[in-house]
């Protein structure tokens, strides 16, 4: 609605920014190198990852790995802007690196 | 507040599973830290007993410590594990139970990490047990009780396949 979507994180890969259960708000825009992307992965399916500087979908967390591979701007379902945890909103900014991915 | 209020609603969900997500969960690598954090408490505890120098029981003491410390966070990441993305309403039978066990285990770890009491070990034990009956009984396999054939020789909770 509105361009924005709410999801439900399943799984520990984004820890420490994002834990299971936490919710985020996608917004329908570009994704930007750093930014965490909910994405509609060919073997995966909605999966939600970070987009690395070389513009590869990574966790955050320890157990993660390039796998994934590139990110394909045509699976995007989002970019994720604001966490709503148990604890309270957290703007999701990104990393900030500047490119276009 | 607002996480209270859509929690309540059925969002679409976006995994963030290990990179690959594998479907393989198995309780069993709960016990086997619960026992080897256990095995790391009577090594500690045997260490006064041996004619070390002084040097040597420090060098003991401090490698099992920190071994010791080490398979106790593992039993309890890894029941993290289980309970953050297998267990579900619905997915299996008793969720207060469950609770209730990781609970068990995530206290019975602190306290293994923090002290050197025996029965703080047997108390991992016992809850890692507890939470493998009811992660096999989730997915309708029988369980057994083995000894483990190696020491410390307790008794864990096995499947009957």
């Amino acid at each position: 609605m509105f361009g924005f979507k709410l999801y439900r994180v399943r799984g520990q890969s984004m820890i420490p920014t994002l834990l299971a259960g936490d919710i985020v708000l996608l917004k329908n825009r570009a994704a930007w190198c750093g930014d965490i992307v909910v994405v509609n992965h060919t073997r995966l399916g909605s999966i939600i990852k970070r987009i690395d500087d070389s513009g590869h979908l990574v966790g955050d967390g320890p157990e993660s790995s390039d796998a994934l591979g590139p990110y394909d701007p045509n699976t995007l379902i989002g970019v994720a802007i604001l966490a709503i945890t148990p604890a309270g909103l957290r703007r999701l900014s990104g990393r900030q690196s500047g490119n276009r991915a | 507040m607002l996480y209270n209020i859509l929690s309540k609603f059925d969002l679409p969900s976006a995994d963030a599973h290990c990179d690959i997500p594998c479907g393989i969960y198995d309780a069993r690598i709960v016990t086997y830290y619960a026992v080897s954090a256990l095995r790391q408490i009577d090594i500690l505890l045997s260490l006064k007993d041996k004619d070390l120098s002084d040097t040597a029981f420090a060098m003991q003491v401090a490698r099992n410590t920190a071994k010791k410390e080490e398979m106790a966070e593992n039993c309890k990441h890894q029941t993290r594990i289980i309970w953050g993305d297998f267990m579900k309403p619905g997915n299996q039978n008793d969720m207060a139970k469950c609770h209730e066990a990781a609970h068990a285990i995530m206290l019975a770890g602190s306290a293994v990490k923090q002290d050197l009491h025996r029965e703080d070990g047997e108390k991992l034990v016992a809850a890692a047990n507890e939470f493998a009956e009811i992660f096999w009984a989730s997915k309708g396999v029988k369980t057994k009780k083995v000894t483990t054939p190696y020491a410390p020789n307790v008794e864990v909770v096995e499947p009957d396949l």
